[in-house]
């Protein structure tokens, strides 16, 4: 802006981006999906898939850049990759860049790169609240706790009992219950997702009574739901969501 | 039928990096890998968040996608093939004539903005609006000038949202929705000065386009017509129906 002192942007050093794990398989497919694409640009299906790793991947990068920005939500930062895995896609569809012509290694660098100035730049239009995550902030792998066997029996009967409950909802009812209670998506959200399709007021309906629903049957089996251990989205995921994967051939 | 429970005892399996998890999720892990995973995951707590919030972040941008965030307005869509050529005059003489009635329409000598325009009416959750901020910095006014609001009297909601009192997120939300009845109830030179307080570009999605879009009409029917267009060509990059709406605007001028 003409006028305005330029803003130096706080230093967010390499080390804090996240490191990508050598073996990891979205920056390869992203690749792979840029070179399709490149051949065939009509291919709606592969734009999706390409924009929703894109997304995924800036996501990850977010989180792991090792800031916090004070005002930023979760929802803040899913808009952030939404509109940066845009901005890509509409930086390929220009092209000015193509992942099908890197190596995978480019692809992380660049994404987190993007990520990490997206960051910055929000930060900024908050009013420049940014501060550096303390180390207590990160989250670290903990060791599991089965080292007590009663607490993990105790759990596997609740994630068992519940995988039961949720098994009795209609099949859409226990999406929406699941996009919910385990993954706190606002109703809109819930309403619009390609797998629901309804109108926000039918999914607030459909959440009370899976609700109710759900912990009648939870107390038949003697637990409450408010008790729910960890390890219970995983039984749920397993049971209600692995099978219904994007692109089930799996790459290894 | 029966969700089989896994009971294998708890291996001492790897931790699930960001990019297993975002791997699994995307349905790129084998089948022996996810089997793994999840195995671990079930008797670890960190892994087991980790992937909840992995799983959580994707769907929310599937329903992202499916709102058509994804899809970029310059994406060339596959041509079809005409049963007619520009030269016949069937076709080109209508078109002609509706061009010159649009054109006459433009050339007007500021042309007013057409009531219409300004009644963008920015849909209200009041759930999702009042427990943005602070859940007892809400008064009752702010709610009444939200029914109002609901209900398209501007009037109203400008005199009573102008007059409550919100705090934090819900304050910032007050701003907006005051400054979108002002801008319906034709007065943009109030609700400029409404907005000069809030960063639209600060708020989360749907507000922040929304209220970029608020600013764009105040801009025009204040008459600053210059920044209404540089406001106009900023919001047609943005993704969903108000980028749409931009770039249709920007397309009809």
């Amino acid at each position: 802006m003409p006028g305005t002192t330029p803003e130096r942007r706080p230093p967010i050093p390499e080390s804090a981006l996240p490191e990508t794990a050598p073996d990891a398989l979205w920056p390869e497919r992203i690749v792979e999906l840029g070179r399709r694409l490149s051949a065939s640009p009509e291919c709606a299906d592969e734009r999706g898939q390409l924009w929703l790793l894109l997304g995924g991947a800036l996501l990850r990068a977010l989180r792991g850049a090792a800031w916090r920005q004070s005002g930023i939500s979760e929802d803040d930062l899913r808009d952030l990759a939404a509109q940066k895995a845009f901005d890509l896609m509409r930086m390929f569809d220009r092209g000015e860049w193509n992942p099908g012509t890197s190596v995978p290694g480019q692809v992380v660098v660049f994404v987190n790169r993007v990520a990490r100035n997206g960051l910055i730049d929000a930060g900024r239009r908050a009013g420049g609240r940014t501060q550096p995550l303390e180390e207590k902030h990160l989250a670290r792998p903990a060791a599991s706790d089965d080292a007590d066997p009663g607490l993990g029996a105790s759990r596997r009967e609740f994630a068992e009992a519940l995988v039961a409950c949720a098994q009795a909802l209609k099949p859409v009812h226990r999406l929406a219950w699941l996009f919910r209670v385990f993954y706190e998506l606002p109703s809109r959200d819930i309403a619009d997702h390609p797998e629901i399709r309804l109108n926000e007021a039918n999914v607030n309906v459909i959440l009370q009574r899976c609700r109710r629903q759900v912990g009648e049957c939870m107390a038949s089996k003697g637990f409450e739901p408010g008790d729910m251990p960890s390890g219970c989205f995983t039984a749920l995921w397993s049971a209600f969501r692995a099978s219904s994967l994007r692109s089930p051939e799996g790459v290894s | 039928m029966n969700v089989p429970i896994d009971r294998t005892p708890p291996g001492a399996g790897p931790h699930l990096s960001e990019d297993r998890c975002l791997d699994i999720v995307a349905g790129l892990a084998s089948s022996s890998a996810l089997e793994e995973a999840l195995r671990h995951a079930r008797v670890c707590p960190e892994c087991d968040e980790r992937l909840r919030r992995c799983a959580a972040d994707f769907e929310a941008l599937r329903a992202r996608e499916a709102r058509g965030e994804a899809a970029p307005a310059d994406v060339p869509s596959p041509p079809a093939r005409p049963s007619w050529t520009w030269t016949d005059p069937r076709v080109w003489a209508p078109l002609a004539a509706a061009a010159a009635l649009v054109a006459l329409f433009f050339l007007r000598p500021h042309a007013p903005s057409r009531p219409e325009e300004a009644a963008r009416w920015i849909a209200v959750d009041r759930d999702l609006v009042l427990t943005r901020g602070d859940a007892n910095g809400a008064d009752s006014l702010f709610r009444a000038g939200l029914e109002a609001y609901e209900r398209h009297d501007a009037a109203a909601a400008a005199r009573l949202l102008a007059a409550s009192h919100a705090t934090g997120g819900e304050e910032d939300l007050r701003r907006l929705y005051l400054a979108s009845a002002l801008v319906t109830a034709s007065r943009p030179a109030e609700a400029l000065a409404v907005l000069d307080d809030l960063r639209p570009a600060s708020l989360p999605e749907p507000w922040r386009s929304e209220g970029l879009w608020v600013r764009y009409l105040a801009l025009d029917r204040a008459g600053r017509r210059d920044e209404a267009a540089a406001e106009l060509r900023e919001l047609a990059d943005a993704p969903g129906a108000i980028g749409s709406m931009a770039r249709e605007r920007m397309g009809a001028r």
